[in-house]
């Protein structure tokens, strides 16, 4: 009997302890080095670069939980049991036009449909700071219960060219009226914000190549496949330095009077915004105003090596620093871009420029 | 002292705890299913199922408010046990039950080692490419890897759990401590100069100062993913190095110290194996003029690092691949190129067979001793008449 017990209780606690024993630890291990790791792609990434709405709702607006369809959701409610709703919704293309939308909320309130030539008495327009919205209107003085309350609707729309943004305020006709100025205001506070930097990279690429060429990273958004090894040889009066944090390599070229340029390499995944961006980012550096896609073109040449084609500029601005000079390279390859950029002092710069040309003939990729 | 040991033997070996137990399953499978709206499948997992008791959020407090499945799942698994152990006696008339219930010991068993050992993995391939490892869907870990080696990578791995406020994280292979300055299992990451007004960044090097990170409450939704973010000190044996900014949302950011180079990423958890999977071809097929899926398959090419194996094989629906410990499910697929294999770890999975095969060899062998015995028992009594 007492061995029975002794059983019982050594298989509960047994198991017991069981229960407890997931926990997490810092583990380390070695493994052979393998391509460039895939970002991954972050969720707002898939909602297809939809920017963000900004607003300010009254304060007697009550904001509800937004569900798969909504963007936003508000109950209004009266002491005497009132009730209004607003939504904001959002959808791709034009959904069937100004008639469909006005038919489709007609019919939401058990009203006929109208037709074309209607619509000009019924949708107005209001200007707001995020565009131009059409406003329509309408109640059911028919009650559909004997006792129930009139409802009414103030809907409004905004068109962009990919998308169609809907805002709604539906309810008791006595809320929906009293609400009206309300919501026209609302329709003038909405903004909209830049899209998520997730969700769109070549937005960031400005920014974040910036940060790595001082020595920063960039944000994930870039193609997953294996890059290639690039080399190259530098010339022995170049100075190595440090290779910072994203620098591929890093050299310091000297000039007369201890003055010094500074000769970055960096590379991004996938095409970094493209050469058009990119250049002008560079005049950007030494205050240039930036230049037109077909003007750019005319203000490069092109070097052509061992089946590589390099974008080659030679800018010459004024910063702070006197006379600056900008020598740089666009090389691209099949899933990343390579930038080759010396800037610094016009004099010192100059003097490096046939260097510079024969460094690109040592660039090769593998 | 005797009669509270013999209550405390009663009530585990009594029936009414298995009713009650049972009753209580029933109602936990309910209430998780309606909760499932809030939290998702992964979230009432954890919050009903793996855990002893079940915390409702009651305005920032935890509140217990229900046993949790293991819980419910332990004390049923006693209760079956202790009653055999205090009850039974074991004669052959009886051994068709004897098995069935240690066929349902097994399961049930089973069933706890399965959640308490069962790792899920996925692995992303697309035509042509290899890989050693597959990826956690839903944890993540913030990886510190020391890349001066030209032909290996040495890594830290650091779990996402342990990324908390004020945690300071030490380890002998780096000459550096980690503590964890702030944190938000999710959040919106954007570039500042896209965020005026945003409080300043406790980042100090990297991308992080140039990075606006706003915390969002966490999804559970199985088609979203949360994007974490942590701001994180090194601090060496001078004091403070530097602080950075780590987020799923950022690629790899590289540092250097003491003459090595750290390349740090938070990424989803990897599980490595002493095997490459390369995706040789992937095919997917529709039934004719429509997009309705009929077939999708992957041909694989299975190589370890032994050379001991080098063979194709084809994971199909219904056909995965087993190898050293693994299953590969063709799990889904991005375009027809891209494969999603799910990789599952689980020690236990024949325990689940093994224990049914017992329930059902048990009933059989019980109701053929019965009726063995009741024919024996109507022959002898027409012999008699």
């Amino acid at each position: 009997m007492s061995l029975r017990r002794l059983l019982s209780v050594t298989a509960a606690a047994s198991l017991i302890a069981l229960s407890g024993c997931r926990d997490s630890k810092i583990s380390s291990y070695r493994v052979r080095k393998e391509a460039p790791a895939q970002p991954s792609i972050p969720p707002a990434a898939m909602d297809g670069g939809v920017p963000k709405l900004h607003w300010k709702a009254p304060a007697d607006w009550k904001e509800q939980p937004a569900g798969n369809v909504r963007i936003a959701s508000f109950s209004i409610t009266t002491p005497e049991g009132g009730k209004a709703d607003m939504s904001v919704t959002q959808f791709p293309g034009d959904v069937g036009g100004a008639l469909a939308n006005v038919n489709r909320w007609r019919g939401q309130l058990g009203l006929p449909a109208v037709t074309e030539e209607d619509l000009p008495k019924l949708v107005k327009t209001t200007t707001a700071p995020a565009g131009e919205f059409s406003v329509t209107e309408f109640g059911n003085d028919n009650k559909l219960i004997e006792g129930s309350k009139h409802d009414a609707m103030i809907g409004a729309w905004l068109k962009q060219p990919e998308r169609t943004w809907f805002f709604k305020l539906s309810g008791d006709a006595e809320i929906v009226s009293a609400q009206r100025d309300a919501f026209m205001a609302f329709l003038q506070s909405v903004e909209f914000a830049a899209p998520d930097v997730a969700s769109d990279p070549a937005s960031l690429l400005d920014g974040a190549a910036a940060a790595a060429e001082n020595g920063a990273a960039p944000l994930a958004g870039g193609p997953a496949a294996a890059n290639r090894t690039v080399t190259w040889t530098a010339p022995t009066e170049w100075t190595p330095k440090p290779l910072g944090q994203m620098r591929k390599g890093s050299f310091a070229l000297h000039g007369v009077d201890a003055a010094e340029a500074d000769f970055s390499i960096i590379s991004f995944p996938g095409e970094a915004g493209g050469i058009a961006e990119n250049l002008n980012r560079w005049r950007k550096q030494i205050d240039l105003p930036p230049l037109a896609p077909t003007d750019l073109a005319g203000a490069s040449s092109t070097v052509a090596h061992d089946g590589l084609r390099f974008t080659v500029v030679n800018y010459l601005g004024t910063t702070a620093n006197g006379p600056t000079r900008l020598l740089g390279a666009i090389l691209p390859l099949e899933n990343e871009t390579y930038f080759f950029k010396i800037l610094g002092p016009d004099a010192v710069v100059s003097q490096h420029k046939d260097a510079f040309i024969g460094f690109l003939k040592t660039v090769k990729v593998r | 002292m005797h009669d509270t040991g013999k209550a405390f033997v009663q009530f585990f070996v009594s029936l009414k705890l298995t009713v009650v137990l049972l009753a209580l399953s029933a109602i936990l499978v309910f209430a998780a299913t309606l909760d499932q709206t809030h939290l998702g499948i992964w979230g009432i997992q954890e919050k009903w199922f793996r855990s002893l008791v079940v915390l409702q959020d009651f305005k920032g407090v935890p509140v217990p408010i229900f046993p949790g499945g293991y819980f419910i799942g332990t004390l049923l698994l006693i209760n079956l046990i202790a009653a055999h152990i205090y009850r039974f006696t074991f004669n052959w008339k009886k051994s068709g039950i004897f098995i069935t219930h240690l066929g349902l010991i097994i399961l049930l068993v089973g069933e706890l080692l399965t959640n308490l050992w069962q790792q899920d993995f996925q692995m992303r391939l697309t035509e042509g490419e290899s890989k050693n490892y597959s990826e956690s869907p839903r944890k993540n870990e913030l990886a510190v890897i020391d890349t001066t080696d030209p032909e290996y990578d040495h890594v830290v791995a650091i779990p996402e759990a342990l990324l908390r406020p004020g945690k300071s994280l030490q380890t002998p292979k780096l000459p550096f401590r980690l503590v964890v300055r702030d944190y938000f299992p999710n959040a919106s990451l954007q570039m500042r100069s896209q965020v005026p007004n945003a409080p300043a960044s406790l980042a100090t090097t990297g991308i992080g100062p140039q990075v606006a990170v706003t915390p969002l409450p966490m999804t559970y939704k199985e088609n979203e993913t949360n994007v974490p973010a942590a701001y994180v000190e090194l601090i060496g044996p001078q004091g403070s190095i530097n602080t950075w900014l780590f987020s799923t949302a950022l690629t790899d950011q590289t540092f250097q110290f003491e003459g090595k180079t750290y390349r740090f990423v938070l990424r989803p958890e990897r599980f490595y194996t002493k095997f490459t999977v390369s995706l040789l071809k992937f095919s997917h097929d529709r039934f004719a003029g429509t997009e309705i899926d009929k077939n999708f398959s992957s041909r694989v090419r299975l190589q370890t690092d032994d050379g001991s194996t080098d063979r194709e094989v084809l994971i199909y629906m219904n056909n995965p691949l087993r190898f050293q410990g693994l299953t590969f499910y063709q799990a889904g697929y991005d375009g027809d190129k891209t494969t999603f294999l799910q990789v599952v770890k689980n020690p236990s999975w024949l325990l689940p067979y093994v224990a049914c095969a017992m329930i059902f060899a048990g009933l059989v062998i019980q109701f053929g001793l019965s009726l063995v015995g009741f024919a024996k028992k109507r022959s002898n009594q027409l012999a008699v008449a």
